[in-house]
């Protein structure tokens, strides 16, 4: 591996700042009527996240890949904390004197440096089972802590981000598959139709791949146990319990009734038919019929005033960033920083596609916010130091040609 | 991972399409539904005069506490304290939430007429109760408590009524009840509609841009024909008897006044109404609900003798010379028929038989015209037909026919004594009050009646004139001798020796008129009563009854003569001194003085 020549990322500079400042009018949009201090802090928030997007841009990256365990533990610790005194409406926030964090975001953007950075060390040899259930551990930590809080769409988050990481750092993915299934058949067993759907996925995938007999033998009778195991014991539970599980799997379970986030949500899109009903003249928007409007639903007010156009211009804009991201996690030398690019990136993708599909009501409502959208200092934080990180490895770590 | 992200950014945009471009119509209108609130606002309702102009029924504002379905149906909470603090039940509550069908966000009626305190406390809550609305409607007023069964009243709308209201909705304010009712569509209006822009907490922005608000088009005033003064003195009269008093005018069908008592005070049904208030009216024995004016039933006894005479005189069943002798009873096989005189008018003829209202001459009338003949030749003056007045829930009545008394009695199963009881008026005949006044009327007119109305013209809201009444004119087919022969049988009631209310008489005025007693199996008989003054030139017809008044010349009769006195202007007292001056020149003439003996 040899140093590239020193040549500055603009493009993703430039889309952050396109997005940054959509995100910032659209707030205002859903917040002038309702409470125009949330648009004032969100200003404050983007001013303090483009200074630590500059500040991540111009770390070097063995200054991250030194920290990158350190940032790890603490945010762990942090979400330790918070299960015994957050506060906030849903219990997920750390009160730091006069605001407050959410370490669960955090811990998405510190997760996948520990990620990168064990993948990264070639020490560790990844074709070792070993090596390859450290790295499970790795992300196990954080989505126990972050599932128990109870917040069911972050937790899925590191999941998948788990998921991208590895993919990118080549563990095979049979191991992945391995690893994941239980989680995926508990998860899937709610269900019967996600279970028999999980489980013929994971049936083809096997067949596909050519797992041996007896380790298929063993791995799918322990799958099939936990699948069938799984309602059973959920059975046992008492209705109390079952209610907060579905609190769990369902946290943002809306308070006005089955649906109605999801009714006014798409009411306020497809209202807002080709063209838009115009900026400010949402009346879904203005008259507050949008539950979550300035946070999980904000995708609802752009599709409702800016209409289809709009949404569009902002998926693309999005796409673009996305690929953007991919285009640098292929093109650096170091893999510890192809690795966290990668891993950011899988971190907007999945938000920006679990956000709008739950807001266009084809994915259930699972509280995950718009990335720079969305309003929300720790969300809107991570992101741009993730995406400051990007930047700057984009930088440094391009090859010749 | 590129070809993963991107095939799911498509899937993205094809459900945004589907959404905005193609299934957008539903979303929009949704949108709409959402925001708009379309509150009615009710229209006033038109008022209602006495023939001289006299306020009767007026408006008076009331609050109305109002729910948004959609809103109330999700919030406990409010729910729950708007339970507490109106007393309203939960099931009714959610009656009414559910019982306009169609947009969830319409706001319906909870509460009509809201008490202060409890508005106050609702007001105060307002902010922490989303879906409440209040709005300002009107309740009736009664300036002077009067006629309630005829002025009636109004009330929601309910379901189970809704087919008798084509133009209006459940939930509306309708007329329930007697003029209110017969007269709805003119008192009601034009609803009008405003268009709010309300946000998701039900909170009203302000008026919805670009929708212009409808204005309510207030209801037509209607003139009444009754006399206020004429009316107040009916129910006096009345007092604490029960029964019905009618007096109108012959040759228009003005009716002046109708009273029936017991009643109940008109603004019982103005507001509030607890169930409690309305099972004890609805289960009160002496029925104060019932018009008895139009719906009471009652055997018309003797007054039904004019209309018999006339019926055999027109059938040529017997002419003028006819006479019967009245030994006090009449022998029909083993079974006597007494005359009410049981010591025997003699000889009698139609003078003496209506004066002296001679059962037996009536029984054997009745013998000789046959029950087909008895059925087709009285229902000239309407007995057994409604009268048409301008009032919900009018009774027909009844005069029996062969058909009826075939199926009463079984076919060839009864007999001339049956025969004989009806003729009288007695026994199956049922006549109305209202029916007794149009048949006064009849004769009075000489012929012809018209029907009843209590409503003589429509005014507009700016006091135009935009209907009058014109009231059908009926001819009884009746030769004019006849009548004019019977009226004079009339005149005799009051002037003859030996009329049956000839201590009624007075100097001034010639009133022809009859008494009648309705025999009740139940107990006391009833009395009954109609007139007509003056003779030569009718102004006023009356009919009255005295439910257990026993004997229409002490109960029902003076009733009647003071109406007509107090409307032709004649004072009681003059009428008091003259039957005093005449008592004293009999007692000093030494004349035998008649006992005031029970008479008919």
């Amino acid at each position: 591996m040899r140093l590239g020549r020193r040549e500055i990322e603009w493009v993703l500079p430039l889309l952050v700042l396109l997005l940054l400042g959509m995100g910032a009018t659209v707030l205002f949009s859903a917040t002038h009527n309702l409470d125009i201090s949330i648009f004032n802090r969100q200003i404050i928030y983007i001013g303090i996240s483009v200074l630590l997007f500059t500040g991540a841009a111009l770390l070097p990256d063995r200054v991250v890949f030194a920290f990158a365990y350190v940032a790890y533990i603490v945010s762990l610790l942090l979400l330790l904390l918070v299960l015994f005194v957050g506060t906030g409406p849903t219990g997920r926030w750390l009160g730091l004197g006069a605001f407050h964090i959410q370490p669960s975001e955090l811990a998405k953007l510190t997760t996948v440096l520990a990620l990168a950075r064990f993948m990264s060390d070639r020490r560790n040899d990844l074709r070792l089972l070993k090596n390859i259930l450290y790295l499970a551990v790795i992300a196990a930590i954080p989505f126990v802590l972050i599932a128990i809080e109870p917040d069911l769409g972050t937790s899925l988050v590191i999941l998948l981000l788990t998921g991208a990481i590895a993919f990118w750092g080549g563990i095979p993915l049979i191991a992945m598959v391995l690893i994941l299934s239980p989680v995926a058949v508990m998860v899937a067993s709610i269900n019967p139709y996600s279970l028999v759907a999980v489980i013929g996925i994971l049936i083809l995938f096997a067949y596909v791949s050519g797992i041996r007999l007896p380790l298929g033998l063993i791995w799918g009778s322990a799958v099939g146990l936990i699948g069938a195991l799984t309602p059973t014991l959920l059975g046992y539970l008492k209705p109390y319990q079952r209610a907060r599980l579905t609190v769990f799997l369902n946290p943002e379970a809306d308070p006005l009734g089955s649906g109605y986030q999801l009714i006014q949500s798409k009411v306020a899109i497809g209202s807002g038919r080709f063209w838009g009903k115009g900026y400010l003249q949402g009346s879904q928007t203005q008259g507050g019929f949008l539950p979550e409007q300035q946070t999980d639903f904000i995708f609802s007010v752009i599709g409702e005033e800016l209409g289809f156009v709009g949404a569009v211009v902002v998926l693309f804009i999005f796409w673009l960033l996305i690929v953007r991201l991919l285009m640098l996690a292929r093109k650096v030398a170091n893999p510890f920083a192809s690795l966290t690019i990668v891993g950011v990136a899988s971190i907007i993708a999945f938000q920006v596609i679990v956000n709008v599909g739950m807001t266009t009501g084809i994915m259930p409502v699972t509280g995950l916010p718009l990335p720079l959208f969305s309003y929300g200092g720790s969300s809107m934080m991570t992101i741009m130091i993730g995406l400051g990180l990007a930047t700057g490895m984009g930088s440094r770590w391009r090859l010749h040609g | 991972m590129g070809v993963l992200i991107s095939s799911m950014f498509v899937v993205l945009s094809l459900r945004l399409i589907r959404l905005q471009v193609v299934h957008y119509d539903m979303y929009l209108r949704q949108s709409e539904t959402n925001r708009v609130r379309v509150l009615e606002q009710p229209p006033l309702r038109g008022l209602m005069y006495d023939r001289n102009g006299r306020l009767l029924v007026d408006n008076y504002p009331s609050y109305t506490l109002l729910g948004v379905p959609m809103m109330l149906e999700r919030d406990t909470a409010t729910r729950d304290s708007l339970l507490e603090l109106t007393g309203l039940e939960e099931s009714e509550f959610n009656r009414r939430l559910r019982r306009i069908p169609g947009n969830r966000y319409t706001p319906v009626r909870l509460v009509r007429d809201l008490p202060f305190p409890t508005l106050a406390a609702l007001e105060e809550r307002r902010a922490r109760m989303p879906g409440i609305m209040f709005r300002v409607e009107t309740k009736r007023a009664y300036p002077t408590p009067v006629a309630p069964h005829t002025l009636g009243h109004i009330g929601e709308l309910k379901e189970d009524a809704a087919e008798k209201y084509p133009n209006q909705q459940v939930g509306d304010i309708v007329g329930l009840a007697g003029l209110e009712v017969h007269w709805n569509d003119v008192l009601t209006g034009q609803k009008g509609f405003e268009y709010l822009e309300v946000d998701a907490l039900g909170r009203v922005v302000g008026p919805l841009p670009g929708a212009k608000a409808v204005q309510p088009q207030q209801g037509s005033d209607l003139i009444l024909t009754l006399d206020l003064d004429l009316q107040l003195r009916a129910e006096e009269l009345l007092g604490d008897f029960a029964g019905a008093v009618v007096a109108m005018q012959p040759a228009t069908g003005e009716v002046l006044a109708i009273a029936s008592k017991p009643d109940y005070p008109p603004e019982t049904f103005a507001g509030l109404l607890t169930p409690e208030e309305w099972r004890r009216l609805q289960e009160d024995e002496k029925t104060p609900l019932m018009h008895r004016a139009i719906q009471g039933l009652y055997p018309p006894g003797s007054i039904f003798k004019m209309s018999m005479l006339a019926s055999g005189l027109q059938s040529e069943t017997i002419n003028t010379t006819w006479k019967v002798q009245c030994n006090g009873v009449y022998q029909l096989g083993r079974r006597p028929f007494r005359c009410w005189n049981r010591r025997g008018h003699g000889e009698v003829d139609h003078q003496l038989a209506i004066e002296g209202s001679c059962d037996i001459f009536f029984y054997l009338l009745g013998n000789k015209l046959g029950i087909d003949k008895f059925h087709t030749e009285n229902s000239r003056f309407g007995f057994g037909k409604v009268t048409g007045i301008d009032l919900p829930h009018e009774s027909a009545g009844l005069l029996p026919g062969r058909e009826f008394m075939d199926r009463r009695y079984g076919e060839n199963r009864w007999t001339s004594g049956h025969l004989f009881n009806i003729s009288i008026g007695q026994g199956d005949v049922l006549v109305t009050p209202i029916q007794s006044a149009v048949y006064a009327s009849a004769l009075a007119n000489g012929g012809w009646w018209v029907t009843p109305h209590l409503v003589r013209e429509i005014r507009d809201p700016e006091g135009e004139v935009t209907q009058v009444a014109a009231p059908e004119r009926h001819e009884i087919g009746i030769d004019p001798e006849i009548i004019e022969l019977v009226r004079n049988d009339m005149m005799l009631v009051t002037e003859g020796a030996h009329g049956t209310a000839r201590w009624l008489y007075d100097p001034r005025i010639r009133i022809a008129g009859k008494t009648g007693t309705s025999q009740n199996p139940q107990g006391e008989d009833h009395a009954l009563f109609v007139a007509f003054a003056p003779f030569e030139d009718p102004q006023i017809a009356v009919a009255v009854v005295v439910e257990h008044g026993e004997h229409g010349s002490t109960a029902a009769a003076p009733i009647a003569m003071k109406l007509i006195r107090q409307y032709m202007g004649l004072d009681d007292e003059t009428w008091l001194r003259y039957r005093w001056k005449v008592i004293a020149d009999q007692r000093r003439s030494q004349a035998q003085i008649e006992p005031l003996e029970a008479t008919e």
